[in-house]
């Protein structure tokens, strides 16, 4: 039985590394710590391995362990970091418009709240709907769309989002607790 | 817009490098590393409380030869037991060396057999069957939580009473103090989570 779950657990690993890497770099914003998010995360979950069964809990289960670390990381490591008002201007030329459009959405993240980064994050690139977002976040649906929210809105301040649709707007009344 | 964010997430993480080795074998060497850490933790515990024994019981300082009288234990490590109403019953160990504490989960009752895949699951380790867990601290790091989304206890219908437990889980506490450790389990057939909490002092 332990064989045959750590087999499945491995298989689990290598078919879904490149995808949770990806989400990882947009939580941590470099290659090298996305993988090492993603290491650590699975690490965590294969001693908890036992309380979960489908790949769908299993990789849930890795998203928010994904989420809760690269919090833990940031407090912990990097709260030494002295802010800076103006964010030093990139180096790169018109022509590397890609990239700059790149090193800008980055750096837009990189101002956000971890979690608020993490929701939008999974809200636009993972593409999953506000209620799973909350169930991998810990955090109620009201608090998924205040997140979203707030995030959308430093995003447009960067220029990166054009303006926010109906679906995205908050009532007035459902606006929850941030719990950042 | 959601279209034209979501292109630009995807561009921006459209190029991942490849990973550094086999990315299982990755996995499995941390988790063999921290199987050897927690292994050489409890042989230190171990030592630990042999050297304490010895101790206490060569230090007879009283004119009779009587131990002399000694302090609570500076370790908190009682095991606490919150029973739940409904079904299981969680049994927390928290094992303390420094500032770094090793928790164990076990549990014991009666649920139900969850449908994974159309198929009932066997009897086996009862916390192998739950349908999910969350966990705090009770510090600032972030509390953990993932559950299923229930569909797996729809048609579930096969009472099982047993027991089991988790695997040992290990946090460092910043700083001194007490803190409240407290777990979650949800279980096929259980109304309520099953809840245990226990009190961890830090010296």
């Amino acid at each position: 039985m332990s064989a045959e779950r750590d087999q499945e657990f491995a298989e689990f690993v290598d078919g879904r590394f490149t995808a949770l890497q990806r989400f990882g770099y947009l939580l941590t914003g470099e290659w090298h710590l996305a993988e090492d998010l993603v290491q650590t995360a699975l690490t965590k979950v294969w001693f908890h391995r036992n309380s979960l069964r489908s790949a769908n809990a299993l990789e849930s289960y890795t998203r928010t362990a994904m989420v809760n670390t690269s919090t833990q990381w940031w407090r912990r490591k990097w709260k030494g970091e002295t802010p800076t008002e103006v964010l030093p201007e990139p180096a790169s030329d018109s022509q590397y418009g890609v990239v700059d459009d790149r090193d800008q959405l980055l750096r837009a993240l990189a101002e956000l709240p971890r979690r608020t980064r993490a929701t939008l994050v999974l809200r636009y690139f993972e593409d999953l709907p506000e209620a799973e977002i909350a169930q991998i976040m810990g955090c109620s649906v009201g608090t998924v769309k205040s997140n979203i929210s707030r995030g959308l809105a430093k995003l447009r301040e960067h220029q990166l989002v054009a303006g926010i649709t109906s679906a995205d707007r908050l009532a007035p009344e459902k606006k929850g607790v941030d719990h950042e | 817009m959601n279209d034209d964010l979501q292109a630009r997430f995807q561009r921006l993480a459209a190029d991942p490098p490849p990973p550094t080795a086999i990315p299982s074998q990755a996995v499995f060497a941390r988790v063999r590393k921290v199987r050897r850490r927690r292994a050489a933790g409890v042989a230190v515990l171990a030592t630990a409380a042999v050297a304490a024994v010895f101790a206490i019981s060569t230090n007879l300082t009283d004119i009779d030869s009587q131990p002399p009288v000694l302090g609570p234990p500076s370790t908190p490590t009682p095991a606490a037991t919150v029973p739940s109403p409904y079904g299981v019953k969680l049994t927390l160990k928290p094992v303390v060396k420094g500032r770094t504490v090793t928790m164990t989960v076990s549990g014991s009752g009666t649920v139900l057999l969850p449908i994974a895949q159309g198929q009932e699951l066997p009897p086996q380790n009862l916390m192998a069957l739950s349908e999910g867990s969350a966990y705090s601290w009770g510090d600032d790091s972030e509390p953990f939580s993932a559950f299923s989304n229930g569909a797996e206890c729809a048609k579930a219908k096969t009472p099982y009473k047993g027991s089991g437990s988790i695997p040992p889980d290990t946090h460092t506490y910043a700083k001194a103090g007490t803190y409240t450790y407290s777990y979650r389990e949800r279980f096929c057939g259980v109304k309520e989570d099953a809840t245990a909490s226990v009190q961890v002092t830090i010296r």
